[in-house]
């Protein structure tokens, strides 16, 4: 059974890459392939979706599958973004706490139960509704909400190898702890961090979506979360600016999620035995 | 045991200050003015805006205003709120308690759902179930809340207009219990979708990993039919992080439904918090999170009990981070 | 009944005009096929978005207070659907030659808790509340010298100098309904009861039950001083926080009315063809405007703001951002103000669109592009929960763009808005709707006067001053004769149109929003009704 599993798994996993690989190869050559401004205003206001607009045209005139591949880097780039920092900070904090113990470990810990004892996502709210959206801050807010996962995971496989022999092996041949830390010890202990940073990617769209919908979003560029928030207002008359943008993020976030599943399976012992 | 509860409450406490005091410090930080939800959006008397602006105490420093906030708190004054002109405390709880009316059946349902998926899937026949499953739960986690809501909206308020779209009760209606619980549908739906996908995950990956552990081989060994084994070890076991879970989403609930209250109207919590943002309501603001965080670690406290009367082996000893 | 319906249908000529080029503009016409004789009872519920911080009128400009409250409180005057001041409290008034003596006969009420109402009550409100707390009264109250009861039946207002608008600033819309002196009389204002939540008025409506955040309920004061009515038994205020909510409320008859304020045109396609919801296009004009920061370089050359006109192209704003509703604005002064608005004045003839031409005066005004082609980045701010401000953004942006100016968006939310603009005056251009308050002394001239450059919200924001412009809004304000008020504003338009500190963009679409049940005068007036004459048809329910 545990074969089967796994090769039930690696499927989608695979599909999720595809899906991902593909959305990206669509921003990088479909506005290679139009010619002047995609995004100019024009008179087709509000056009279901025909054989010449795919996905219809929304208030301005603009052709909704086009926003939706313009929408994909900035989806893609804060998601991408938040998962890096937090899985920066998580690793930092966590093997810190992990492999020196003490007050230091005391300290990381109480941070991490510090920051889930705060209403996460209303804080979210609160930071972007009260400084301004901006793509920056809204990475960092993620980051600032999701590194302590990263931490706990991260502090407990630290902790684990830092009792296996090896670590004792090189402090005899004289390497110094930080250096054990970082060379030794972290690259081991990673693994894991790649899953959750699928699963923070895939979490981070969805949370600037919510910011979005809540009118938190940075007006200077197109997101899925904007195009969503822009086409609330039409929900009765214009369905398709809702539906189209909505299921790009589903997809994505899905496939994000598959693959966070398939990476975990990869690097968790017990999922892989 | 009395010790650690103290012990864990001491924490609790110390965390709910830490959480009171940053949240003031951001929210009074950032720009914005509270004066202009005060007095309209004309310009207004100065001499009036001065009044206003003293009988609120935002005329003081940040720290004489923390202190008297901290102050206030400690004799259990939330404060007065700006906006709505009463009580904070009151305001609060009537509030939470409409958001409880949506999110406990919610819950409650989702447990249920989510733990039957999982028993259905590690059943003999688990495979489709597994699949069933994984998919809900895959979905369930990466559907944006509110777009389902809308989308259920147009379908089922709009289109078919079988139930209604907003709010919690009609004006005019006869049977306020079913007038309630039409209202409750689609809200509650939208948020058992995501919490079945929560629980079920957990569930079928705790319930996985017990079937395979030596004593249920062993029960199963003896004879003990599959699904005996299954109801009166594994599940009791796999309870532990299943109550987990169900544990923290009660404490993060009272806010949690902001985005589906939102688009349902739903005169909860989520509205209040939302509506204390844009009018800078710094009261409200400082009880919600004050609501939110004390929720979280009594949530966080009582799974902790529970924990000892699902697995007997599980001593007093704080493991969790 | 049916003679004045009729007739307040033809008077609404003006204000449908900017409609009927919309092709639906039929929908949107309330046409009672046959008046029908009105019905006595039933309930109409009603939306707000939040509780009101308070039920007095006079306090606090805040749309929720002041449409709950002046159910309950009356002023001196309403203010009828051309803008004219007609009888209330005061059943008729004589004003002196030299327009500094108003005398007013009250009509003969009591207040809901059976106190008969007198000039006493007058005399203390406008001096007590209205003067040291009513915005909208501010300009009024300045003028006022004193105010005298000769009995109990007669209040005479002095002015130190002559004011336009002083019978118009006497309605509740203006901050002045009349409030029981012998509630508030040596109390706090601000804290009273009646102030916060158990007002004793003499209007068609009395409090009945408030149950936070859910529903207000006013219901019928079977005394009052209007006989026969009002025709319904109650009026219900529910809240509905969420823009799209209440429309969703609407069509699914849940709720019977929205106001304009929270019903914006974008919605206006949520409703179109729903036999179930009629509208009324009815308010105090408000306009969508783009104030430029008249300090800083480059915006400070007349040509530069000339040619950034020029550029952009209104009737579009009007199509993509605003649905097609509403009009565009064609002068500093809103053409629904008719009698100050002089239509010979149209900017859209003034400055047709044109980008190259556009692009030519820029390059004349010595803005020339960059190496990047790059003239100037403008950084424009607007208040991000109005939906339409950010649309419209991007519309400027793009139109913008072809003659190499750059936006910076800056969509901030309000309370972040409010100061950048009105206190650290930190922007290039900004986004605003202003309202008109009905009248050019009361809304308009604060955009533009030296005295009203001032670190206060809605204000003189560009920091435009000229002596010309100044003394004509003064001509306009004390002229004693509405022609002679209308010469000093047509000459301000005159002035403004060459100068442009403001862009005037669109005259917003006002439109409200009720269930074929309501029947009879609602909709007429400023924006806060006087709902004594709505009656709700029975039988479909």
């Amino acid at each position: 059974m545990p074969i089967a599993r796994a090769k039930a798994l690696k499927f989608p996993a695979l599909l999720s890459i595809g899906i991902i690989g593909s959305l990206l190869l669509l921003t990088l050559i479909v506005p290679q392939l139009l010619h002047g401004d995609p995004l100019a205003l024009t008179d087709d206001i509000l056009q279901p979706p025909s054989a010449r607009h795919w996905f219809g045209t929304d208030d301005l005139g603009r052709d909704v599958l086009v926003e939706i591949i313009y929408g994909t880097r900035v989806s893609f780039l804060i998601g991408c973004a938040a998962a890096l920092a937090t899985a920066v900070a998580g690793t930092a904090i966590g093997s810190l706490g992990g492999f020196f113990g003490g007050v230091t470990d005391t300290v990381v810990t109480r941070l991490a139960e510090f920051f889930q004892v705060m209403p996460t996502f209303i804080l979210a709210v609160v930071i972007v509704a009260l400084a301004g959206p901006g793509l920056i801050r809204v990475v960092a807010v993620i980051a600032l909400l999701s590194w302590p996962q990263t931490a706990r995971v991260v502090r407990g496989e630290v902790l684990r190898l830092s009792r296996l022999d090896f670590v004792d092996a090189l402090r005899c041949v004289g390497i110094t702890e930080w250096r054990i830390l970082t060379f030794e010890i972290i690259p081991n202990a990673v693994g894991p961090v790649f899953a959750l940073g699928a699963l923070i990617v895939g979490n981070a769209i969805l949370l600037e979506a919510s910011l979005s919908f809540l009118g938190l979003s940075d007006p200077s560029v197109i997101s899925w979360g904007r195009l969503l928030s822009a086409g609330q207002r039409f929900l009765f008359s214009a369905w398709w600016l809702s539906l189209f943008p909505g299921l790009a993020i589903l997809i994505t976030v899905l496939a994000f999620n598959l693959l966070a599943d398939g990476l975990r399976d990869m690097f968790d012992p017990r999922h892989a035995k | 045991m009395t010790r650690y509860i103290l012990g864990r409450l001491f924490w609790g406490l110390v965390m709910v200050l830490g959480v009171v005091v940053v949240d003031f410090l951001i929210t009074h930080l950032l720009p914005g003015d509270p004066i202009d939800a005060l007095v309209g959006n004309y310009p207004a008397p100065a001499a009036y805006i001065e009044r206003v602006r003293h009988d609120f105490g935002l005329d003081e420093s940040l720290a004489a205003q923390l202190g008297h906030f901290l102050v206030n708190l400690a004799q259990g004054n939330l404060g007065f709120s700006f906006v709505n002109r009463q009580p904070v405390l009151p305001l609060i709880l009537d509030r939470a308690g409409v958001t409880l009316i949506l999110m406990l059946p919610s819950l409650i349902l989702a447990s249920l759902i989510g733990v039957a998926l999982a028993v259905a899937a590690t059943g003999r026949n688990g495979r489709l179930m597994d699949s069933v499953l994984t998919g809900v739960s895959l979905t369930g986690h990466s559907i944006p809340v509110f777009w389902l809501a809308q989308i259920l909206i147009v379908v089922f308020a709009i289109k078919l207009q079988w139930l209604p779209a907003q709010g919690m009760r009609s004006i005019r209606t006869h049977d306020p219990m079913l007038d309630l619980l039409r209202h409750l549908v689609l809200p509650a739906f939208c948020i058992t979708v995501y919490y079945v996908a929560v629980v079920a995950r957990v569930a079928r990956a705790s319930m996985l990993e017990i079937l395979h552990q030596d004593f249920v081989l062993t029960a199963r060994a003896k004879g003990i039919s599959r699904r005996a084994v299954l109801w009166r070890h594994v599940l009791r076991n796999a309870a532990i992080p299943v109550i987990t879970v169900v544990g923290y989403n009660v404490g993060t609930s009272l806010t949690g439904a902001i985005l589906t209250e939102t688009v349902f109207a739903w005169p909860g919590l989520g509205g209040l918090f939302i509506n204390s943002i844009a009018n800078r309501d710094y009261p409200v603001l400082s009880g919600i999170f004050l609501l939110a965080s004390i929720a979280v670690v009594i949530a966080n406290i009582i799974t902790d009990l529970l924990y000892a009367v699902a697995d007997p082996r599980i001593r007093m000893t704080p493991a969790r981070v | 009944m049916e003679n004045n319906i009729r007739l307040h249908l033809s008077r609404r000529g003006m204000l449908l005009l900017a409609l009927s080029a919309a092709p639906t503009a039929l929908g949107l016409i309330p046409a009672p096929a046959r008046a029908e004789t009105p019905q006595y009872g039933g309930t109409l519920i009603m939306a707000l978005d939040t509780d009101p911080p308070t039920v007095n009128p006079n306090v606090t400009t805040g749309v929720p207070d002041v449409s709950v409250g002046s159910l309950i409180y009356e002023a001196l005057t309403r203010i009828d659907e051309t803008f004219e001041p007609v009888p209330s409290l005061a059943e008729s008034w004589t004003v002196s030659a030299d327009n500094l003596t108003y005398t007013f006969k009250l009509i003969k009420t009591n207040w809901h808790d059976g106190t008969p109402f007198t000039s006493r009550d007058v005399k203390f409100t406008l001096e007590n509340v209205s003067a040291k707390y009513g915005a909208k009264f501010r300009a009024a109250a300045g003028h006022i010298k004193q105010i005298t009861t000769p009995d109990d039946a007669t209040v005479v207002i002095e002015l130190s100098s002559p004011f336009g608008p002083m019978l118009f600033s006497l309605s509740s819309y203006a901050n002045a309904a009349i409030l029981p002196a012998h509630v508030f009389e040596g109390t706090d204002v601000l804290t009273n009861p009646a102030t916060l939540s158990k007002p004793i008025g003499t209007g068609p409506f009395m409090m009945k039950d408030w149950v936070r955040s859910q529903t207000i309920t006013l219901e019928r004061n079977p005394h009052y001083w209007r006989k026969g009515l009002p025709y319904l038994d109650q009026i219900v205020f529910r809240m509905v926080p969420d823009t799209s909510a209440r429309v969703l409320a609407l069509k699914a008859g849940e709720i019977d009315y929205i106001y304009f304020y929270y019903f914006s045109a974008e919605q206006y396609s949520q409703i179109a063809g729903d036999p179930k919801i009629q509208v009324r296009e009815r308010g105090t004009p408000e306009d969508h405007l783009v104030i430029w920061n008249t300090r800083r370089a480059p915006f400070d050359q007349v040509k530069v703001r000339q040619a950034l006109f020029t550029a952009i192209d209104r009737e579009y704003i009007k199509k993509a951002v605003f649905q097609n509703l509403g009009s565009v604005m064609q002068g500093a002064i809103d053409s629904r103000i008719a009698w100050a608005n002089d239509p010979a004045i149209n900017l859209g003839q003034m400055y047709p669109y044109d980008p190259q031409n556009a692009a030519a005066m820029l390059d004349e005004a010595g803005v020339k592009p960059g190496a990047d082609g790059k003239r100037l980045k403008i950084n424009l701010v607007y208040d991000s929960a109005d939906s339409s401000n950010e649309r419209q953004a991007q519309v400027l942006h793009s139109m913008w763009q072809k003659i190499g100016v750059d936006v910076a968006f800056n969509g901030l939310t309000r309370n972040m808005m409010l100061p950048r603009v009105f206190t650290d005056w930190d922007f290039d251009a900004t986004l605003q709707a202003y309202s008109t308050a009905g009248d050019p002394a009361l809304g308009v001239s604060r955009l533009y006067v030296t005295s009203a450059i001032r670190k206060a919200p809605f204000v003189n924001a560009s920091g435009y001053s000229n002596p010309e412009v100044d003394q004509l809004f003064e001509q306009g304000a004390a002229a004693a004769v509405q022609a002679e008020r209308a010469a000093a504003y047509e000459q301000v338009e005159k002035v403004l149109a060459a100068d442009l500190p403001v862009f005037p963009v669109w005259q917003t679409a006002l439109l409200n929003v009720a269930s074929t049940r309501v029947q009879g005068k609602w909709a007429w007036s400023t924006g806060y009704d006087y709902w004594d004459e709505v009656w709700m048809k029975k039988g479909d329910d």
